[in-house]
């Protein structure tokens, strides 16, 4: 069972600040070069290509080495980020972090995920922070 | 994922042909292509014998009976004639030499040029086919072999799988002409490869294998020479004559190399004069089956003289004189054939000589005696020619089925072996083996790089490649890994069949995840440059990995190294050079 943590976000101007405000919400679960080398990790894969899946839904996510369990960050936002781009708005930001040896967690995770996603239909933007926890937690089990 | 998916998926995986069960299936096909080369390759000379002679073409003595000296003195030179014409067109317009299969799959990489080859196939159906006294078998392996060559290299195997491929379908060949299957394989891992391994020998023998039961299965299984009685009583004085035959067998094998040797260096120099050199050979031999007509042909016709005891020693003596001249001509004027099966009955004839010189002194020797001793001569003497023991006294025990006669065939071969040691006697196909080509095959083990082995890799995919396309890659083909190269060719990792194939059919991350997200840089890799022992103990200290990926020095990815692959050249280099091969 992954260590799932849900949060509200505010208003960002882009998805980088949004990702820094989600990475600081691990701070004190994780120790701090482990955080630095996850920070890198999503940069790099955001770099690579976008984490923007569908209805709202992006899930930005790194492997890095050394992690003991899996981490599920969500947040909910009700006005929405680009994600990078204006026609990529997400409402719903899940940042996965995974051991780098774990690919078929990931994979496990984000499946879930993504179903659990299209189980709520239309806006998840109306959901509360401690309904998402729940339900993701009912859903990553 | 249902159940039936899981079943065939894993059945894939289990069964995958990159893995050893791959070398077993593509033997079972080999071993069938080469029968079916037999086949067509038989009616092809019937064909042309029938044009010839106009005689029904059961084979090529019975068909010069039926005709006129003229006519079978015309039939031979008009055949070596046109041989000699289509090699000349051959050696004139295709710059690549034709590689024989021996060459390919002893020190080389398994690669036989296809129209060079089978041109002097169709030169060599010319020359049988017209009668000349010379056997089918040399170029029937070798145009199987030319195209087991030509499949491996489309279906993009590696160096050791094409030269275990080529060497499955010449032992499948053979298997299929001699009707011989372990004879079959014996022949082609003692002779071409040199090196006696189960690992080598299992899929050699399943191809022979399934050549034999191809020909079982469309022509006549029994075999070439069934001879139920010959037996020679196991006792002292007959191992003492049966060494005796196996060093005389011996010592003629060995003027009968020299004999050979010379011919082909004073009779073929200029390619230019081949077509004019054939048909004077055409000539010459045409001339004598004018009077023996036994001389024309491999010499099948004379075996089974031999073992229903239908010469005399007058008869047989020039015989024997005879077709040693007819089989050196054809040779030395450089007509493609091969000496196989007239080196088998010259020592059949040699034996029975022996065994009638024997009777003369006053021995007391029956038919089943005389005829044991045609056999014994025929295995010693094969054992020399061809360096040979083990294929020798299979391929005589299995092409006659004498079973009874296998004590006094194990002391006349392993006589002739020791005898052929001492005199350092050359066997007949050792030029062939060592031509110009040289692979890993033919280095010492310490120079040897994983380079050598690899195989192109078709599962390469871009870092941004969508999951849909990766589970495509793997679901075709479940390969151990799929390779995450750049776009400049630089390799950034690999994706592992285990970690993915459970998640291969699901539509939720068919589109949201990437090449990159699932691979892993940490899988080990080769660089082209290492050597073949450092190589095989990266495999050891990596248990799991069924293969590795080569990178080069400058990050390029280079292909991929299979560990059955790296194993088995291992096994062979290093056993070779035990043994200074």
């Amino acid at each position: 069972m992954p260590f799932i943590k849900a949060i509200r976000l505010g208003d960002f101007p882009g998805q980088a600040e949004c990702l820094e405000y989600m990475l600081g919400a691990l701070a004190p679960d994780m120790p701090a070069e482990t955080l630095s080398d996850l920070k890198e990790a999503v940069y790099l894969r955001e770099d690579t290509a976008s984490t923007y899946l569908e209805d709202g839904l992006a899930v930005p996510h790194g492997r890095i080495s050394g992690l003991g369990a899996e981490y599920v960050v969500a947040g909910i936002s009700s006005g929405g980020v680009d994600w990078p781009t204006e026609d990529c708005r997400a409402n719903l930001v899940i940042l996965v972090a995974v051991d780098r040896s774990r690919v078929a967690a990931y994979l496990s995770i984000l499946q879930k995920i993504i179903k659990w996603r299209k189980s709520l239909g239309g806006s998840a933007a109306g959901i509360s922070p401690e309904e998402m926890a729940r339900g993701l937690e009912l859903a990553l089990n | 994922m249902n159940g039936f998916f899981k079943f065939l998926l894993f059945a894939r995986i289990r069964f995958s042909l990159a893995g050893r069960g791959g070398v077993y299936f593509y033997a079972v096909l080999a071993g069938m292509l080469s029968a079916a080369i037999a086949l067509a390759f038989q009616f092809a000379t019937r064909l042309i014998l029938e044009t010839l002679t106009g005689a029904d073409g059961a084979g090529t003595v019975s068909s010069f009976l039926q005709i006129p000296p003229w006519r079978r003195i015309f039939s031979l030179a008009a055949g070596g004639a046109a041989a000699g014409g289509i090699l000349l067109f051959a050696a004139k317009r295709i710059r690549k030499s034709p590689t024989p299969y021996m060459e390919a799959v002893s020190i080389g990489n398994g690669y036989i040029p296809v129209r060079a080859n089978l041109l002097r196939s169709a030169a060599a159906i010319v020359t049988i086919g017209s009668g000349a006294s010379i056997g089918r078998e040399g170029p029937l392996v070798q145009t199987a072999a030319v195209f087991a060559s030509m499949a491996g290299r489309r279906l993009n195997m590696s160096t050791p799988r094409l030269r275990l491929l080529v060497a499955c379908s010449a032992a499948g060949a053979m298997a299929a002409v001699f009707h011989a299957p372990m004879a079959g394989a014996l022949f082609v891992c003692e002779i071409v490869i040199g090196i006696m391994s189960m690992d080598m020998l299992a899929p050699l023998l399943v191809a022979s294998c399934a050549s034999y039961l191809t020909i079982c299965a469309v022509g006549n299984p029994s075999p070439l020479y069934e001879i139920s009685g010959a037996y020679l009583e196991i006792n002292a004085q007959t191992a003492l004559l049966s060494a005796l035959l196996g060093a005389a067998a011996s010592l003629l094998a060995n003027l009968w190399l020299a004999c050979l040797a010379k011919c082909r260096r004073l009779l073929n120099r200029r390619a230019e004069l081949l077509p004019l050199r054939l048909a004077v050979a055409g000539v010459a031999v045409g001339a004598i089956a004018a009077y023996y007509p036994e001389v024309a042909g491999n010499g099948a016709h004379i075996i089974r003289g031999l073992v229903s005891m239908n010469f005399s020693l007058g008869d047989v003596s020039a015989v024997l004189a005879l077709k040693i001249f007819s089989v050196a001509i054809f040779f030395g004027m450089g007509a493609v054939g091969g000496v196989l099966t007239p080196s088998l009955t010259i020592g059949g004839v040699f034996g029975f000589i022996f065994a009638q010189l024997l009777a003369l002194a006053g021995a007391p020797l029956g038919t089943e005696e005389i005829i044991g001793f045609s056999l014994l001569g025929m295995a010693a003497f094969f054992t020399t020619a061809a360096a040979a023991p083990l294929t020798s006294l299979m391929l005589v025990l299995e092409f006659t089925m004498a079973g009874r006669m296998i004590f006094p065939l194990i002391i006349g071969v392993l006589v002739s072996h020791a005898v052929s040691r001492l005199a350092r006697a050359k066997s007949m196909y050792a030029a062939e083996a060592a031509g110009g080509v040289k692979s890993a095959f033919n280095k010492p083990l310490k120079d040897v790089k994983v380079g050598d082995l690899f195989r192109k890799s078709d599962n390469t995919v871009a870092p941004t490649t969508l999951f849909r396309s990766v589970a495509k890659i793997f679901l075709k083909n479940p390969d151990f890994a799929v390779y995450v190269v750049s776009r400049s060719n630089r390799y950034l990792g690999g994706i592992l069949r285990g970690d993915v194939l459970a998640f291969a059919r699901s539509g939720a991350l068919s589109e949201n995840v990437i090449a990159d997200d699932i691979m892993r840089s940490d899988i080990p890799t080769l660089s082209p440059d290492t050597g073949i022992i450092d190589g095989v103990k990266a495999f050891s200290e990596n248990p799991a990995a069924e293969e590795m990926p080569m990178v080069e020095a400058d990050g390029k990815f280079y292909g991929i190294v299979n560990r059955g692959d790296i194993f088995m050249a291992f096994a062979e280099i290093s056993a070779r050079s035990k043994f200074g091969g």
